[in-house]
């Protein structure tokens, strides 16, 4: 018995000298940052402190903390409240750390260690001035159609704009100016946000790409903004294509992309090469400006060199031959040893099922003779 | 055995093919008329509006799986210029570590919240080589590596598979001198909160080698250093 006590000590001081110390911090509280400051404004929020076993110090660190209070730490769980002032200050990007740290305790061991948990917040101190943030997008369309346009202005300023609105310029590629839009004026209060919106007439304008510059006029001021946009026409552009080959079977890929502001349906391609049709892809539908991807596999046997090809893309009820160039290119094969051929194994086999069958049969006549 | 006709075979599969087509019949016309499934269609029939809100709340967490380092008391043999205790490796040469307790991993650090953190550590008490362990040419130094190098096991979540703190398994793989103010060890002070909550990658280890040598001064308690290791995330 005394014995058995004994090994029982040893085994239990032996799992608690190898069984690794384990410690841990954490803190939960709902997403804060970044803090929009508002004067006289008051936020609290709710944190629990878990899988700790010590003691621990709730410190707030940084800017604005005298803004900030903590509540007592009761069951693990504590309040910060943060109570801006009924003045403005100056603006810019505040931040503050609400720490939650182990309090000091007894470290076994030559190297011991503790742990703190951080929160890091920021509080956005917009202008007193009258301010504000536009954001420009423009519809890409099919030929004929009327593009439209919204500007979104949000206010980063702790004063109301009486009045905002935008002049939008329409140009082409060669920086042409096409046309000019202007919105309609709206008021944006301190700290909200509206939408300017125009619309342009693209009548006789031809398919490619387009950009506009908004110039957004707030009281006394103005700031600029660009967008791009489309003119599609229904037609599909050939981006990349398979253009070098080997003798044999190859894979033919086909990158198109849609020009069209509309999905388009039964896209297949045919391509001729030395004026024999040669692959007939499968059928795709290529969504509104995106690229597809059309794929086929055929077999040539020319002789290295380059040929002249033509590819028919099809779509929806019409058709465009594109000429192509296809380099052939002579495989230069290295050394295959040559496969051993496999018809032993199969006679072999045979043979075996050939020699079993009789096998049977011998032995069922036998038994019926008996 | 009379052998059975075509004409029976045909009769067979027809009346097979009038049981299945009646069976058919009768479970459609069983399920439309039974209680909520007056016709099939694919319109809603009413509609009521109702509002669900939940709020996510996020928690930053940080597990030490090992939380000591303790090399326990014990001298250098005589024999030895220096006995070296490597928190990753061991010792080196057993014989001249006399007494000492031979550790064998290093502090294993691991994100437990749902959200990505990064990790700083600072030091208090001894936490230079002179004042931990005195004599000549002492060293005391710190490193870490990426637990998917590492594979110390003791991991909250599963053993990590990727590198944490940014994709680079060894993080900082040769040993460097520790300072009191430390450092960041896993992303920086500028919102670079690397090391991931995925359990994937959100662990690595931090390893301590102490070289003490044969003229360490005796000390009649035992000296040590303490990490605090700081857990920061967006709040």
């Amino acid at each position: 018995m005394k014995r058995f006590s004994i090994i029982l000590g040893f085994i239990l001081i032996s799992f608690l000298l190898f069984i690794p110390s384990l410690s841990a911090i954490s803190v939960m509280g709902k997403q804060l940052s970044p803090i929009l400051y508002v004067s006289g404004k008051t936020i609290t929020n709710h944190y629990v402190i878990a899988d700790t076993n010590y003691a621990v110090e709730v410190v707030i660190k940084g800017q604005l903390t005298e803004y900030i209070n903590i509540s007592e730490v009761k069951d693990n769980q504590f309040d910060m409240t943060i109570q801006f002032p009924d003045k403005l200050i100056d603006p810019g990007i505040y931040t503050f750390t609400l720490s939650i740290n182990e309090a000091s305790h007894d470290y076994s061991g030559t190297v011991g260690s503790r742990l703190a948990v951080n929160k890091n917040f920021q509080v956005l101190v917009y202008s007193n001035e009258k301010e504000l943030e536009p954001s420009f997008s423009a519809t890409s369309v099919n030929i004929n159609e009327t593009v439209q346009f919204t500007i979104f202005v949000e206010s980063r300023g702790y004063q109301d704009i009486e009045r905002v609105n935008a002049e939008i310029m329409v140009y082409d590629t060669k920086n042409k100016e096409l046309g000019k839009v202007k919105t309609k004026d709206v008021p944006l209060p301190a700290l909200l946000n509206a939408n300017l919106r125009g619309s342009f007439d693209t009548k006789g304008l031809p398919a490619g790409s387009y950009h506009a510059k908004a110039n957004v006029f707030y009281d006394e001021k103005m700031k600029s903004t660009n967008a791009t946009f489309k003119i599609g026409s229904m037609e599909l552009i050939l981006k990349n294509y398979t253009s070098i080959i080997n003798p044999g079977f190859n894979e033919f890929k086909f990158i198109i992309q849609n020009n069209w502001g509309n999905p388009l349906s039964n896209v297949f391609a045919r391509l001729s090469l030395n004026n024999s049709e040669i692959l007939q892809t499968p059928t795709i539908n290529v969504d509104a400006w995106q690229e597809g991807e059309l794929k086929g596999i055929a077999l040539v046997n020319f002789s290295p060199g380059i040929y002249s090809a033509v590819l028919h893309l099809f779509y929806e009820d019409q058709n465009r031959e594109i000429p192509l160039n296809i380099t052939m290119v002579e495989i230069i094969s290295p050394v295959v040893k040559e496969e051993k051929s496999n018809i032993w194994i199969y006679v072999s086999l045979s043979a075996v099922v050939i020699i079993l069958i009789i096998i049977i049969i011998i032995l069922l006549t036998k038994i019926r003779e008996k | 055995m009379k052998e059975i006709s075509n004409k029976t075979i045909f009769l067979l599969l027809l009346v097979t093919l009038l049981i299945t087509l009646g069976g058919t019949i009768v479970s459609i016309n069983k399920l439309l008329s039974s209680e909520g499934y007056g016709i099939i269609t694919s319109a809603a029939t009413s509609n009521a509006t109702g509002t669900a809100s939940v709020t996510i709340s996020t928690t930053t967490s940080i597990t030490n799986n090992a939380a000591t380092i303790d090399f326990g008391s014990g001298y250098v043999n005589s024999s030895c210029s220096q006995c070296r205790m490597d928190s990753d490796v061991g010792q080196a040469g057993v014989t001249c570590c006399v007494s000492f307790n031979n550790v064998t991993s290093g502090f294993l650090l691991e994100n437990t919240g749902n959200i990505n953190i990064s990790v700083n550590y600072v030091c208090a008490f001894n936490c230079t080589a002179d004042s931990l362990v005195g004599g000549t040419k002492p060293m005391f130094e710190i490193k870490w590596t990426a637990n998917n190098v590492s594979a110390q096991s003791g991991e909250v979540g599963s053993l990590d598979t990727h590198a944490s703190c940014g994709g680079r398994g060894k993080l900082n793989s040769t040993y460097e001198n520790i300072s009191a103010a430390g450092k960041f060890i896993c992303g920086n002070s500028s919102a670079n909160y690397s090391l991931d909550f995925n359990n994937s990658q959100d662990a690595f280890v931090v390893d301590i080698n102490l070289t003490i040598p044969v003229d360490a001064p005796f000390t009649n308690g035992a000296r040590s250093a303490v990490f605090t290791f700081n857990a920061s995330s967006s709040a």
